[in-house]
């Protein structure tokens, strides 16, 4: 594996545990998610409602 | 290079093993958004989840979309593919989401899972051509 995918798969696995962090704490905390986490999922959730989600130009098909 | 390469990816299955895990295991607090009810955390996690990624994808073939249309148009095709369906697949999910919410009948949970699972796949899909496509150009996780 050439130096620069590595890197680039690197970049990805970190993004990814990014992602799964408050997952992985939730377990250690007991296995709960609290209020605060839960409210913060909602949020985002809430944030895609909008009609401004798929309105960017990277959404519009390319050829 | 490699050694860390392999640690990174090794410690991602461990995460992707351990959120595998809490999604049998991990409860809610009752006193949250949720009362309790997992399916809906779940759905709203795969649904935040799937338009972070597939946002990333799309995102990043619109910024090499040369680079990828010259030496990878599989990808090109992959992230139109998901241009014109995703947004379809996000809103039917939200939809089956709001119904489950209303009803929680044993229906609209079936109808929610079939939903979930068709973002789960669309995850997946974005992931295998950001992972594929990283030799051509950088996927920087700041798309997302």
């Amino acid at each position: 594996m050439d130096p620069i995918t590595a890197m680039n798969l690197a970049g990805l696995a970190i993004s990814m545990l990014e992602e799964l962090a408050p997952k992985i704490k939730a377990l250690f905390d007991g296995g709960q998610i609290s209020v605060e986490q839960q409210k913060a999922m909602k949020d985002r959730l809430d944030a895609l409602s909008g009609s401004e989600a798929f309105s960017g130009p990277e959404w519009q098909e390319r050829n | 290079m490699r050694k860390l390469t392999s640690s990174l990816l090794l410690a991602c299955a461990l995460g992707a093993g351990l959120f595998t895990a809490g999604c049998k295991t991990a409860t809610l607090d009752p006193a949250g958004v949720y009362q309790g009810d997992y399916l809906l955390y779940q759905a709203d996690n795969v649904i935040t989840t799937s338009y972070a990624t597939v946002h990333a994808f799309v995102t990043w073939e619109w910024k090499n979309h040369d680079m990828v249309k010259a030496k990878m148009p599989e990808a090109m095709d992959a992230a139109n593919y998901l241009r014109r369906n995703y947004p379809l697949w996000h809103q039917s999910a939200i939809d089956a989401r709001a119904v489950y919410q209303d009803t929680k009948s044993s229906a609209s949970k079936d109808a929610l899972t079939i939903a979930l699972n068709v973002l789960k796949n669309a995850i997946d899909s974005a992931n295998s051509w950001m992972a594929k496509g990283s030799g051509i150009a950088n996927p920087s996780p700041s798309m997302q």
